[in-house]
């Protein structure tokens, strides 16, 4: 009887693994929620040549999350990009490495308020009729340094998903469960057969 | 009983968490009026088969796209045409495109405004509540060709009325960079 128990718990951790993937695989995008509102350089826009400064405008970030901004330049290579900060809680700012001449890519990757991470990719010039930088809300903050040019895979790579951890929360916890399961059934039977 | 309660209690707190565990989802690439690229069957944002709109007996309109500020750099040389044909059967999307990056998936939607009003604003969606993928907006998908050409239909069983007034195309890799705009008249 116990051991039937124990294997029905292991059976229902097993379906509610199964089900949080099939939810997954199922959830529709999310809706118009950290939606990019606005750039400098925003998408198509041309820029002057050394520009550093970077602004993406979202409608709803999330205030806690970290916000992940890569650049690439015209032949496919990261440039090298600052920690982004938060400015208005809405605004991502971050100091690049000069841009040179041309078309550049931008990628980014935010969490929204609902938790709906988003991820973008477009693209954008530079050049010496290009425009000066827009810091908007970003101007006057103490921004990071560019650091190393990384892809936004390498600068997302030293972070855990909160997936991850709830994921892994959860299994220990069903683990501790099971084990406290296993350890009451065996004092009982114990102490049946005393 | 004491048993099935601890395992009862076990697995709820596992839901819970594993129910939070789904919720970080990522939705890549989305536009300012998001789920701009998502994954979806090529039947739903494409119908090869379908008579495309200009063809279509019914009420048609028609509009020329221009390209937008957020358009990639280089894309000026995009032009073509859009048409919306309505009748009984629900509405049929076309749209023709030239002077495109050759060889590059490209998506279209419907929008909710008008190209000078926030190039084309939000998508169109049938149902406002509803969600960001077909059948509740009508979204087209295609490849442009060698010369950088494109074509695509796609139907629908619901009449959109005057509520999409614009067609949006943009790159499908690039979704914040809107391309075109075609305002039906």
């Amino acid at each position: 009887m116990r051991r039937l128990l124990l294997k029905r718990a292991a059976r229902s951790a097993a379906g509610i693994a199964l089900a949080c993937g099939l939810m997954a695989l199922s959830i529709a995008p999310a809706s118009a929620h950290g939606d990019l509102v606005e750039g400098s350089p925003g998408p198509g826009d041309d820029v002057a040549i050394g520009t550093t400064s970077v602004r993406l405008a979202f409608t709803a970030l999330d205030p806690d999350s970290v916000p992940l901004v890569a650049i690439l330049d015209p032949a496919g290579d990261p440039v090298a990009v600052g920690s982004p900060s938060l400015a208005d809680n809405q605004t991502i700012c971050s100091i690049s490495a000069p841009l040179a001449a041309g078309v550049h890519t931008l990628e980014y990757s935010v969490l929204s308020d609902d938790g709906d991470r988003q991820r973008a990719t477009y693209t954008f010039s530079v050049s010496s009729a290009g425009a000066a930088a827009e810091p908007g809300a970003c101007a006057g903050l103490t921004l990071g340094e560019p650091g190393k040019a990384m892809t936004l895979e390498e600068t997302g790579s030293g972070t855990v998903p909160v997936a991850v951890l709830y994921g892994l929360g959860g299994l220990a916890v069903l683990t501790a469960g099971l084990v406290v399961l296993r350890i009451r059934a065996d004092r009982r039977s114990s102490a049946e057969r005393l | 009983m004491y048993l099935r309660r601890v395992t009862t209690t076990v697995a709820a707190l596992t839901l819970v968490l594993a129910t939070a565990a789904c919720g970080d989802d990522e939705t890549d690439a989305t536009g300012p009026s998001g789920a701009d690229s998502m994954d979806m069957s090529d039947d739903m944002m494409s119908d090869p088969d379908a008579t495309p709109a200009d063809e279509v007996d019914g009420e048609v309109t028609t509009g020329e796209f221009t390209v937008l500020d957020t358009a990639p750099p280089g894309s000026e040389d995009a032009a073509g045409q859009a048409w919306v044909a309505q009748n009984d059967d629900g509405t049929t999307v076309t749209i023709r495109l030239t002077g495109l990056a050759p060889d590059t998936d490209y998506l279209s939607h419907l929008h909710a405004q008008t190209c000078s009003e926030d190039n084309g604003g939000d998508h169109f969606k049938f149902d406002l509540e509803g969600s960001d993928v077909p059948p509740n907006e009508v979204h087209l998908a295609f490849t442009s060709d060698a010369d950088g050409s494109g074509e695509a239909t796609i139907t629908s069983d619901q009449q959109v009325g005057e509520g999409a007034p614009a067609l949006v195309v943009h790159p499908a890799d690039a979704v914040d960079n809107r391309l075109a705009c075609a305002d039906f008249s």
